[in-house]
């Protein structure tokens, strides 16, 4: 090899590990081994080729389908400083993940105070309909409640999702005879099956969308319910929550942090449209639509929503059909239903109703407790 | 202004990746380049090779082409949820090991010793190999191996899958530790109705299939439909391509346009006019609702637009 080639592959080499990294950066997968592979196949292909290239370190380096179009922009950057090597690659100029925002909603506000300790300044919109139910529900959930809304989320967890599934696991009393371990056992005896082992199904969990209605009118409950998101996903169960006002924002890793203070923090930050109005339609349209893969039939779909939808009713109507379709439940959970004088009648409720398995009321942790044995049958 | 010139003309390709993908062709794969590069990564690194795409794009095709171009095997394992290392890996022959120890009790008074006997029915001719087994030890030609729809299988069975991709080799507890021969070439496809997990993403190739340009349609339609006339090819792609432009819950893939072509030249079709396409929804939609808003585009004067064909 001569010497220019030599400082060529070198050159190439710290520019994929730089490549790497900005990629890393902007949350692919991009990982060291991955470099030490690029850097490899660059060598098999013609790295004067720009196509090549890029198809190459496309192929090694992005690993989902939404990493693509990433990629593609990233690449242009990173094929820029190959082409004239010495150069850094300059940071690119797409936005992070996460940026802090500055907190959009009053209430929120309040409530990310409360958080922090001083209860007693929270201050809520409170709609005159339903007012005693308000102060009722937020009045109980301090700090103190949230361990009962935990260990009762746990419970609705559970029987939310647990469903036999398709695997074996030993079990004494088990309805089907386990031949292997039979057979194991009856070497000892010559080949008579003195002691037949057994096995039974093994339980799946099944895996909850939770879809979080945070617009203006729920927000004296949008608390109570981002508790009780926050305990689900504290509760060991699979969950993949999102909130919608105007638009849908999936909010997981927001409530995946070990203490709800943080949780509450982040998701302050990370969340535009709190209190905005409903366009319950069109955000369960786009849950479907970009969120999809996620909701399949081992998916129980939740929408905690009070059904005040300022969209389109056919939207509403043909995205909750798709979604109970795909789902293997549907849930639909509504605060406003606790209140003694009030009627399903909304229009968004009307439209919604036919597609629902279980509409169920949920405002305050005695309503939870109902959830849970409700979910039982 | 000189620059943009060259970028116009395609940019020489090395010759494996242009050879495997004129090898593609020849075995009726229309493959483009990334498809190609792909394959031709899978073989050079020794990785897997996990394609994605919406249903019906050709991706279980890429398996069984590739095998067929090389005059290898194809052993294909269809995942689905509860699947498990009896049922993909191997499992005893239960009734053959029952008699056997029967027909030992009849033969000899005198028994062998526990052990010896245990050995004996816990050997390879009373092992039942299953397509991953079958991969591990299959000798000549490496296999292709095809994993398909994994992610139909559940998380516990990735997580075994991962193990075996890293290093194929299998250890089963009576026998010992199989390795392979000669490493299968791996593909794996996923339809994503559920995501996998980053370990297998990690360790395996990414390929992208997407809906078909319509310049690649018309070449896979001409090379796997040689019956339907120019006309009727054009026409049918250029109405399939519109289609997909359609807010559909479930877009037809290309398998979709292959099925509908050979069904339109089975009713002996030349040209593509409304009523054919009323009475032949059913071979390219399979949703009422999807086939309900066809009928409504239909009903208000589409089908002139959605069948024109581009020149």
């Amino acid at each position: 090899m001569s010497e220019r080639t030599a400082f060529t592959a070198r050159a190439i080499e710290a520019s994929v590990v730089r490549f790497c990294r900005v990629l890393r950066e902007h949350g692919l997968l991009a990982a060291a081994v991955e470099s030490a592979d690029a850097v490899r196949a660059l060598t098999l292909v013609n790295v004067g080729d720009r196509e090549d290239v890029r198809l190459t370190l496309r192929c090694l380096l992005a690993s989902n389908r939404n990493d693509l179009l990433l990629f593609d922009r990233l690449f242009e950057e990173f094929w820029r400083t190959l082409r004239n090597t010495p150069a850094a690659i300059p940071k690119p100029s797409l936005p992070r993940k996460t940026r802090p925002a500055p907190l959009s909603s009053f209430s929120m506000r309040g409530w990310l105070a409360s958080a922090r300790g001083d209860l007693d300044t929270v201050e809520t919109k409170a709609a005159s309909a339903s007012e005693s139910l308000t102060t009722a529900a937020i009045g109980q959930l301090d700090q103190r409640d949230l361990h009962d809304i935990m260990r009762t989320a746990r419970a609705v967890a559970k029987q939310l999702a647990n469903r036999p599934g398709r695997r074996w696991r030993p079990a004494r009393r088990g309805a089907r005879l386990d031949l292997r371990r039979s057979l194991r056992g009856s070497l000892m005896t010559g080949g008579d099956m003195a002691h037949l082992a057994r096995r039974t199904r093994r339980v799946r969990p099944l895996r909850i969308v939770a879809v979080c209605d945070v617009s203006g009118s729920m927000d004296m409950y949008s608390r109570f319910f981002l508790q009780f998101l926050f305990a689900l996903h504290q509760s060991g169960a699979r969950v993949e929550s999102f909130v919608f006002a105007t638009r849908l924002t999936r909010v997981t890793e927001h409530l995946t942090r070990d203490a709800l203070d943080d949780a509450v923090e982040s998701l302050a930050a990370g969340v535009r449209d709190w209190s905005g109005g409903t366009r319950i339609g069109d955000s369960l349209a786009s849950l479907e639509a970009r969120w999809g893969h996620l909701i399949d039939r081992h998916t129980v779909v939740t929408v905690l929503s009070d059904g005040w939808d300022t969209g389109e009713p056919s939207v509403l109507d043909a995205a909750l059909s798709r979604l109970a379709r795909r789902s293997r439940r549907l849930i639909w959970l509504n605060p406003l239903l606790g209140s003694p004088d009030y009627r399903p009648e909304s229009q968004g409720l009307a439209v919604a109703l036919p597609h629902v398995d279980d509409f169920a009321p949920l405002h305050d942790l005695a309503s939870l407790r109902k959830l849970g044995r409700l979910l039982a049958h | 202004m000189a620059a943009f010139v060259m970028l116009r003309y395609p940019p020489p390709m090395i010759p494996e990746i242009a050879a495997l993908q004129a090898l593609l062709e020849q075995a009726a794969y229309v493959a483009d380049r990334s498809v190609a590069t792909a394959l031709f990564l899978a073989d050079a690194l020794e990785r897997p090779l996990l394609v994605e795409g919406p249903p019906g794009v050709g991706k279980t095709e890429i398996a069984k082409v590739l095998a067929r171009t090389r005059n290898a095997d194809l052993i294909r394992l269809q995942c689905y949820e509860g699947l498990d290392a009896s049922t993909a890996l191997y499992e005893w022959n239960y009734p053959k090991q029952l008699l056997r120890i029967k027909l030992d009790e009849r033969a000899s008074s005198a028994q062998s010793p526990l052990e010896q006997r245990e050995a004996e029915i816990f050997s390879e001719p009373f092992l039942l190999k299953r397509p991953l087994l079958q991969a591990i030890t299959h000798t000549g030609t490496p296999p292709v191996l095809l994993i398909d729809e994994v992610d139909r299988s559940d998380e516990e069975f990735e997580a075994f899958l991962l193990e075996l991709l890293s290093d194929f080799q299998v250890t089963i507890p009576e026998i010992g530790t199989i390795r392979a021969t000669a490493r299968p070439t791996v593909v794996l496809t996923s339809n994503r109705t559920r995501e996998l997990s980053d370990a297998l993403r990690r360790r395996c190739l990414y390929l992208w299939i997407d809906y078909p340009t319509l310049e690649k349609e018309l070449s896979i339609v001409r090379i796997k439909a040689p019956g339907a006339g120019d006309l009727l090819t054009r026409q049918v792609v250029a109405f399939m391509q519109s289609l997909r432009t359609l807010s559909l819950s479930r877009l037809p893939g290309v398998s979709e346009t292959l099925d509908w072509a050979a069904a339109l030249v089975a009713l002996g079709s030349d040209s593509l006019d409304e009523a054919t396409v009323r009475e032949t929804i059913g071979c390219f939609l399979k949703d009422r609702s999807d086939a309900e808003q066809l009928r409504r585009v239909l009903d208000s004067g589409g089908f002139e637009a959605m069948a024109a064909i581009l020149t």
